[in-house]
């Protein structure tokens, strides 16, 4: 009698899946385990291996996701391909330039300087140049810190003050990000009309902009075509980091998960780009040719300088102003 | 006779740049010697800090028996 | 050597979120973070499954590759733990990590981050054993003390396993074997891959 009372109860708790059992069967047709629910089938597995977010209480839903396979994919990218082809790229450039410098030498002021001043950028013209410059130094220091300096730096200061370095730098990088944009904009205000192509480019180019050759200067106007080109990478180049750094410096704003380890990717190869190329700048307005640099220190350049560089510069300012050059 | 001094002036400056490049690759060495040293007590003290791990004790044990239930 | 592993039987999990709760209890887990999560799949449909994931401690850990700062170290255990003094925060860890385990106080400057949480496997961090920095910042040391992590402990259907690798995956093929159904551990071979 008990035995049969107990056999009532499991069949009725059973109930839920030994009817559809039946139902099958009838037919001839017997439900898998994994079919009538009671068993985890490997498409929930392979599910899950792939992404399937599930509910969660009390959380946030995007901690819903399992297992998130794209940061495999995003390591491999920044530890592998990155910072490899990324390093082997800087060094790089920094032997091409010093190669430059031992076959071409410095470049000089044929004739020695005239000893006449001419203006060539006015007081907000280095303001905007040294707002995107140093906010460009110290972003370029701090972000390949970030990327090397755990290879490079931290074996030899130690844990603790490489620690302190980066978390110093994550900082300013967060903070310089916002100079950099600002000086973006007055330059692009200040120098982009003067940046578009013009009939002289062709010869500059077709000249190789006087590098390869002593005494061969192409005419330009205001800026040459390699100046230009620097103009333009800074530009383009420059917004699109400005861009992808401002989202990563508001995680999940903008992007979800995969949108930041993209952003983060294209931030890190476009920056290593730009600051490959402003290598090459900053070689040629300091050390790599005489009378460059003070354009942008006290804004006067020599005359005879800009007659070789920019001739066609300094015959339009005086025939404007004749008295430019004093 | 103009071409004479700005030559030789390029030949000093190359000689200053290369001295500079052997200079700054010497010094990155010593330096790289010289915290060779603390480098190694710092990664000492890293494995060092290990704790005392896990042990087997019986409140482990009374643990996997009562999973496998 | 015992290599510590966590394995969490879906067959078996009910979503009681106790895991969650113990470890938040046990380690004073600041506002904001859970160091553990209970997510249900197929919520409400046939087939709905709960899964207790935390930091797996994998062997090759991908939080501890892409570190900036190096903060993160593997215990003899296979436990991956790291450095809140040397962390800054800079997310990387939760970018690279298959699991979701690095959560972040939200303090600081736009979006930026405090330093990292996570689960340490109940075995605290790099200051000494049982002193108060480390409970302060790391949560208690039940390793030390010669026990296992509270979550799996304490976990009323033992779904939730944790401990030597091998014991686990002992009671784990015992289970599956009496039962005679349900044998997959989510994030097992990718936590552990290869090397075990």
């Amino acid at each position: 009698m008990r035995w049969t009372t107990l056999l009532a109860v499991l069949m009725i708790a059973l109930g839920c899946w030994s009817l559809p059992a039946t139902a099958a069967s009838s037919d001839g047709d017997v439900p898998t385990s994994a079919q009538s629910g009671r068993i985890t089938d490997t498409d929930t597995w392979r599910a899950i291996r792939q992404g399937e977010a599930g509910f969660i209480s009390g959380q946030p839903e995007q901690r819903g996701q399992l297992i998130q396979s794209e940061g495999e994919a995003w390591r491999a990218a920044r530890n592998g391909k990155l910072a490899w082809y990324g390093g082997l790229a800087l060094v790089g450039v920094v032997l091409a330039i010093g190669a430059f410098y031992l076959i071409r030498g410095k470049i000089m002021i044929e004739g020695g300087p005239s000893g006449r001043q001419i203006l060539r950028f006015n007081k907000m013209e280095r303001i905007g140049h040294w707002l995107t410059a140093g906010s460009f130094l110290v972003l370029a220091v701090t972000g390949l810190n970030l990327m090397f300096g755990r290879w490079l730096l931290e074996p030899i200061i130690g844990k603790t003050l490489f620690s302190w370095l980066a978390w110093a730098g994550k900082w300013l990088h967060n903070l310089s990000g916002f100079v950099f944009i600002a000086g973006l904009v007055v330059i692009f205000v200040l120098w982009a009309k003067d940046n578009l192509w013009d009939r002289y480019d062709l010869g500059w180019i077709l000249h190789g902009g006087g590098l390869l050759k002593k005494g061969d200067h192409p005419p330009a106007a205001k800026f040459n075509f390699g100046q230009k080109t620097q103009f333009w990478m800074v530009i383009v180049i420059g917004t699109l980091v400005s861009s992808t750094g401002v989202s990563l410096l508001f995680p999940f704003t903008f992007a979800d998960m995969a949108g930041m380890q993209v952003m983060h990717l294209i931030h890190a190869a476009l920056a290593v780009l730009m600051v490959m190329a402003i290598l090459g700048h900053i070689y040629i307005g300091t050390i790599g040719m005489e009378g460059a640099s003070t354009a942008v220190t006290t804004g006067y350049v020599d005359r005879k300088w800009a007659s070789l560089h920019h001739s066609v510069w300094v015959e339009e300012t005086e025939a404007k102003e004749p008295k430019a050059a004093e | 006779m103009t071409e004479r001094p700005e030559k030789s002036k390029s030949v000093l400056d190359r000689r200053a740049f290369l001295r500079g490049v052997g200079l700054s690759a010497g010094a990155a060495g010593a330096a790289a010697m010289a915290v060779g040293s603390s480098n190694a007590d710092a990664k000492a003290g890293t494995e060092s800090r290990q704790g005392a791990g896990y042990r087997e004790t019986e409140h482990v044990r009374r643990a996997y028996e009562a999973a496998g239930f | 050597m015992a290599r510590m592993k966590f394995l969490c039987d879906a067959e078996r999990c009910i979503h009681c979120s106790g895991c969650v709760t113990a470890c938040k209890n046990e380690h004073e887990v600041p506002w904001g973070i859970n160091r553990r999560r209970v997510v249900t799949i197929n919520d409400g449909k046939p087939g709905q499954r709960s899964l207790s994931v935390a930091c797996m401690h994998c062997s090759d850990a991908p939080c501890m590759a892409v570190c900036p700062v190096d903060c993160f170290y593997q215990t003899n255990d296979g436990i991956v733990l790291h450095n809140k003094d040397l962390c800054i925060g800079c997310g990387y860890c939760f970018y690279a990590c298959p699991f979701g385990a690095p959560q972040y106080p939200s303090t600081g400057n736009f979006g930026g981050r405090g330093k990292m949480d996570k689960c340490t496997f109940c075995a605290g961090g790099p200051e000494e054993d049982h002193s108060k920095a480390e409970l302060e910042k790391y949560g208690r040391n039940r390793i030390a003390e010669g026990k296992l992590p509270l979550c799996a402990e304490m976990c009323a259907t033992k779904a939730l396993l944790a401990g030597d690798g091998d014991m686990v995956s002992t009671i784990y093929r015992e289970r599956v074997m009496a039962r005679g159904f349900g044998s997959g551990a989510a994030g097992w071979g990718h936590a552990y891959g290869k090397k075990g």
